[in-house]
């Protein structure tokens, strides 16, 4: 159970998260979604531990994470795959999958891990031994994803996977998510595609200036009409 | 990573043991007493610039520490041998742990405040070397801005004469230096260090404790620089601080590992050989004004025309860069420059194959398969 209470965090004098609370199950997908400037992006860097919270707590199996360092944040079971993708990109594809197994605790199983990312993602394998910058947007998302299962997490948290890629790619991905899933992973994905994200999602929060405005189903978010009036234009 | 392994740090010492017993057969081969004190000055830089590059280039942090770290060196022997008498080898080695303490301060206060990279580490890296030197120059029991005559310290006599003993001195460190650098580079320290210089954030949610990771590449670079001022302190003979502290060593290690490349540990290698060998020869045919200017220019236009740097464009056209080396070589045997020195006829073959690579493809054919493995960059991508 991935428990996140009371969190809140900025910048400066900018608060960007105002008292957030969620709750993540073992083996849900769950969706955050929020216009721009929600504090989406915060969230996510708060629950990697890159950006610090000024209050509140997040919590993974009851082990309080807020006060881990970012690197063993991972350690403890959560993967983060990143806005915009930012795979390493002067460094090969198989490189940067070697940099995803990279913590002590998952370092020995790396070499079956990698033939787990290989068999979802065959297209990484091919890639092997090209610069990761060189590689198309998808692929690179691709990569992001495979990186972040390296680590053989338990909870798998995606920042708007689905930025600047082809609705066919962004499916395609998502389908993806959903086997990931089926294999046992707790899936959070952050995203303003809405649509997509809660036809993927079993439950949704809708976070607004900082603060979680709506928690429900995802097939009651799709059919609320304010959530319909605000992200999906009808 | 995968392109250096322990066969090249065992080829590595192999050719250093090789270079070990250059000064007793310099006789028998009719060389020059000035090429012993020529080899140290490349076994200098290239202990200078590998240092630097082993933390600056692997992991993009951008340090003018170098200066600090080098005179931490200097003046270690400055003040323990000169004016405490301590056995001059030993203050070699206090040199190089003084030096990796001030890396050890730098980095503790830098590397925990996120605010501070980029340009701002760049700055406060610069802004140490010109706190030290104040306080050099205002403690009478460091210099006081007098200066210290190293020269009078005694040489310990098993080493040889002067050039003998430099030679051996700078080749040994010169050597610790590029094993330390092929070792981190095929270490897990260095594809650590690779993922920060590509994004920090990234590599510290996929696990890679950062700060330790940049720590310990500093110190390793502050230490092997502290050990290759305190011995550079006998080649000064008379240290200052004006001298020690100047913009010259932060400034040189960079344009060095810049223009040999600062991805793999062979670039600040081939960069510290081209501009020491250009430099010096310019000095000697009487350009001392402006062999820095050429020098520098040198740097624009290799960082405008070879971003990856010069070792990994010349082994992926080797074809070009023989022929260019060659033709340099004839040339110069042509205009004379064997009559001067074997070190004019190198730098001729050197400066060739430097402008032979650093012509843009076209001119010569079509495009070349990109060479992609591990952390080559190549043009193509740029």
């Amino acid at each position: 159970m991935l428990k996140v209470e009371s969190v809140t965090s900025g910048y400066g004098a900018a608060q960007a998260l105002w008292d957030v609370s969620l709750e993540v199950a073992e083996g849900e997908i769950v969706t955050i979604i929020g216009p721009n400037g929600a504090g989406k992006s915060t969230l996510v860097n708060v629950l990697a531990g890159i950006h610090p919270a000024w209050s509140g707590s997040v919590q993974l199996d009851g082990v309080e994470l807020t006060s881990l360092p970012a690197h063993d944040v991972c350690g403890a079971g959560i993967a983060v795959v990143p806005e915009g993708r930012q795979v390493f990109p002067e460094m090969t594809v198989a490189d940067n999958l070697e940099i995803g197994g990279y913590h002590p605790s998952v370092r020995p199983y790396r070499n079956e891990t990698f033939e787990r990312v290989i068999e979802i993602f065959p297209i990484l394998a091919d890639r092997a031994t090209q610069l990761a910058g060189s590689m198309s947007g998808g692929e690179q998302q691709m990569l992001a994803i495979g990186r972040a299962l390296m680590a053989r997490p338990r909870y798998l948290l995606l920042d708007e996977p689905s930025l600047g890629l082809a609705p066919v790619i962004v499916e395609n991905i998502f389908e993806v998510l959903r086997q990931i899933n089926r294999e046992g992973v707790s899936v959070v994905v952050v995203e303003q595609n809405v649509v997509e994200a809660l036809e993927l999602a079993s439950r949704g929060y809708v976070l607004e200036q900082g603060n979680i405005v709506k928690d429900a189903s995802a097939d009651s978010l799709l059919e609320d009409p304010a959530v319909r009036a605000a992200y999906l234009g009808v | 990573m995968t392109t250096t392994n322990r066969n090249t740090s065992l080829i590595t010492l192999a050719f250093a043991l090789v270079l070990w017993f250059m000064p007793s057969v310099r006789e028998t081969l009719d060389f020059p007493v000035f090429f012993l004190l020529f080899g140290y000055s490349l076994f200098f830089w290239i202990a200078q610039a590998s240092s630097w590059n082993t933390f600056t280039g692997f992991s993009g942090y951008f340090s003018f520490g170098q200066g600090a770290f080098f005179g931490a060196g200097v003046y270690s022997v400055a003040v323990l041998a000169v004016k405490r008498d301590w056995p001059l080898l030993f203050t070699f080695l206090v040199g190089g742990l003084v030096a990796a303490v001030i890396g050890l301060i730098i980095g503790v206060v830098v590397f925990r405040l996120r605010k501070l990279r980029g340009e701002i580490f760049a700055l406060m890296t610069l802004a140490v070397a010109f706190v030290m030197a104040s306080v050099a120059r205002v403690s009478p029991a460091i210099d006081g801005g007098q200066g210290v005559p190293v020269n009078t310290v005694e040489l310990p006599e098993f080493l040889g004469d002067f050039p003998t003993m430099i030679f051996r001195l700078g080749l040994i460190v010169a050597t610790f230096a590029v094993i330390t650098a092929q070792s981190v580079q095929r270490s897990r320290l260095g594809w650590g260090l690779f993922s920060i210089r590509d994004d920090e954030d990234v590599a510290e949610t996929l696990g890679v404790p950062t700060f330790r990771f940049k720590i310990t590449a500093l110190l390793l670079t502050a230490f092997i620089a502290g050990i290759s001022g305190a011995i550079h302190s006998l080649q000064i003979g008379y240290v200052t601080i004006e001298d020690v502290f100047s913009i010259r060593v932060p400034l040189f290690v960079i344009l060095m590992s810049i223009l040999g490349g600062t991805k793999h540990w062979m670039g600040p290698v081939v960069g510290a050989v081209v501009v020491v060998t250009l430099n010096d020869r310019l000095n000697r045919a009487g350009f001392q004004e402006i062999s820095d200017l050429i020098t520098g220019g040198l740097l624009i236009l290799m960082i405008v025309a070879v971003k990856e740097g010069l070792y990994l464009r010349m082994r992926a056209r080797p074809l070009r860069t023989a022929v260019g080396f060659t033709a340099g070589l004839v040339i110069g045997f042509a205009l004379g420059a064997l009559d001067e020195s074997l070190i004019t006829l190198v730098a001729y073959g050197l400066g060739i194959a430097v402008l032979a690579v650093m012509l843009p493809l076209s001119w010569f054919a079509r495009s070349e398969p990109a060479v992609t493995d591990d952390v080559e960059e190549v043009a193509s991508h740029g």
